[in-house]
């Protein structure tokens, strides 16, 4: 060690002087030391700071979009197609996620996440008459009769009707839902009138169109078209063939129409609710996505 | 001759006295300049672990937000990770969701920061946890935190 003292050692008697010096020195060395460790954790801060911050959440949301954007995407497909065959279009439903899972998944796992997805549908028929004629069934002349039976939710249900082949109001076509709703068409000789019993709307397009979802005649808010029905119902038309023209309806439930008594239609998949799981090492979300299936056309 | 005597036992403690001094004063001031960086350097690794905490509570609100307008069953779960110490010094996080603010001080409480946010579902709660890795959750009405 240096000998401090060397330099301030006037005569012997001042030998032990520098002891003082020494010591403060050596303090005042140790906490300039610890000073440096100090300033050196406020760069590590510093930096960490200016660090792009963990986005793990992010990656959770990125996986929910991507799933709903696929699935809505893979039920739209099959449901364009023209499905005879409902277990064939469950089938190819269920393969598409599986392989969507699939991927998706061998994704996430290289990063060290596992994110998975369920699908649990609802199956549901298109059924509509495409060229103008009366409403009775096809292969048969009944004029009254149930068109869907134990209907769960409908999201389609339109028609189109033409004025020469309806009736007066004695004598009109009617199309009962469940136990309370009972709408009647006929024509005045001038109108085609839609009417529910309590209210009515009219209109002069012919053919007229009628809109039973979104509670429209010819494009036009009717009142009389504003129906609820507390689910199961069933769908009848009374005194079809005192109409012609096109209709067509989705339903949910495969089994509420039978495909015979339709001139054309089609499974679809009506709806479907997916369960969305991401678990990463900081994150672990689950959500359940509601994805209404696409119209076939 | 007689007289340089005393003029050396006064020079040797003069000497001492004038050592003392500067030494002294040069420890304090070192000491003080120490003391003060300790604190500025506690004071900015809490605001960083602040805003690192507001971010991951920020995160935890959005799945929440996006969960909850799917409808379904919602399970929100973020781990919170930052140093157990800052500068040195155990430290403690307050989150209060109703003015918005996460509050970071140290135990021996010398230094205390607040970081604002913003979210939308965190509980109005005052909810304290240790400093260090900690779990933001969702508990069916609100984001709370809580240690592992």
């Amino acid at each position: 060690m240096a000998d401090v003292g060397a330099r301030f050692r006037m005569s012997a008697n001042d030998r032990d002087r520098g002891q003082l010096l020494l010591v403060a020195g050596l303090t005042i060395a140790v906490i300039l030391v610890a000073l440096v460790l100090l300033l050196n954790t406020v760069i590590y801060t510093e930096n960490v700071a200016t660090r792009g911050l963990d986005t793990e959440t992010d990656d959770a949301l990125q996986y929910r979009a991507t799933v709903v954007d696929s699935v809505e995407e893979i039920i739209a497909q099959e449901n364009r197609r023209s499905n005879a065959n409902y277990g064939t279009l469950e089938d190819n439903v269920t393969n598409g996620t599986a392989l969507l899972h699939e991927s998706l998944n061998q994704r996430h796992l290289e990063r060290g996440a596992i994110a998975d997805l369920s699908l649990d549908h609802r199956g549901g028929i298109h059924a509509w008459q495409e060229s103008s004629s009366d409403f009775t069934p096809s292969g048969s002349s009944d004029a009254n009769w149930t068109v869907a039976t134990g209907i769960d939710d409908v999201k389609r249900f339109n028609m189109t009707v033409e004025r020469s082949s309806l009736r007066s109001l004695s004598e009109a076509f009617t199309i009962d839902i469940g136990v309370s709703t009972s709408i009647q068409i006929y024509e005045n000789g001038t109108h085609i009138i839609v009417d529910d019993g309590s209210d009515s709307c009219a209109t002069t397009t012919d053919p007229a169109t009628i809109d039973l979802i979104n509670h429209t005649l010819d494009g036009g808010d009717c009142p009389a078209l504003n129906w609820s029905e507390s689910p199961p119902y069933d769908v009848d038309f009374v005194l079809a063939n005192h109409t012609a023209g096109t209709y067509a309806m989705t339903v949910s439930d495969q089994t509420s129409i039978t495909p015979s008594d339709v001139p054309n239609y089609t499974y679809v998949i009506y709806d479907a609710d997916v369960e969305i799981t991401y678990q990463s090492r900081d994150v672990d979300y689950q959500t359940t996505v509601h994805v209404e299936g696409a119209e076939p056309r | 001759m007689t007289d340089r005597a005393v003029s050396v036992s006064v020079d040797y403690s003069m000497t001492l006295i004038i050592a003392t001094l500067i030494i002294g004063g040069l420890l304090m001031a070192a000491g003080g300049l120490m003391e003060s960086q300790a604190q500025l350097a506690k004071q900015d690794e809490l605001e960083v672990i602040g805003q690192h905490v507001a971010d991951d509570l920020m995160g935890a609100d959005k799945l929440v937000t996006v969960a909850e307008a799917d409808g379904g069953p919602i399970e929100v779960a973020v781990t919170s990770r930052s140093p157990a110490r800052a500068g040195g010094s155990s430290y403690l996080v307050a989150v209060d969701g109703t003015n918005e603010t996460i509050t970071l001080w140290t135990v021996d409480e010398d230094v205390e920061v607040q970081v604002l946010f913003d979210a939308q579902h965190v509980k109005a709660d005052n909810m304290t946890v240790t400093g260090g890795t900690f779990e933001i959750r969702y508990d069916g009405s609100g984001l709370v935190v809580s240690e592992p």
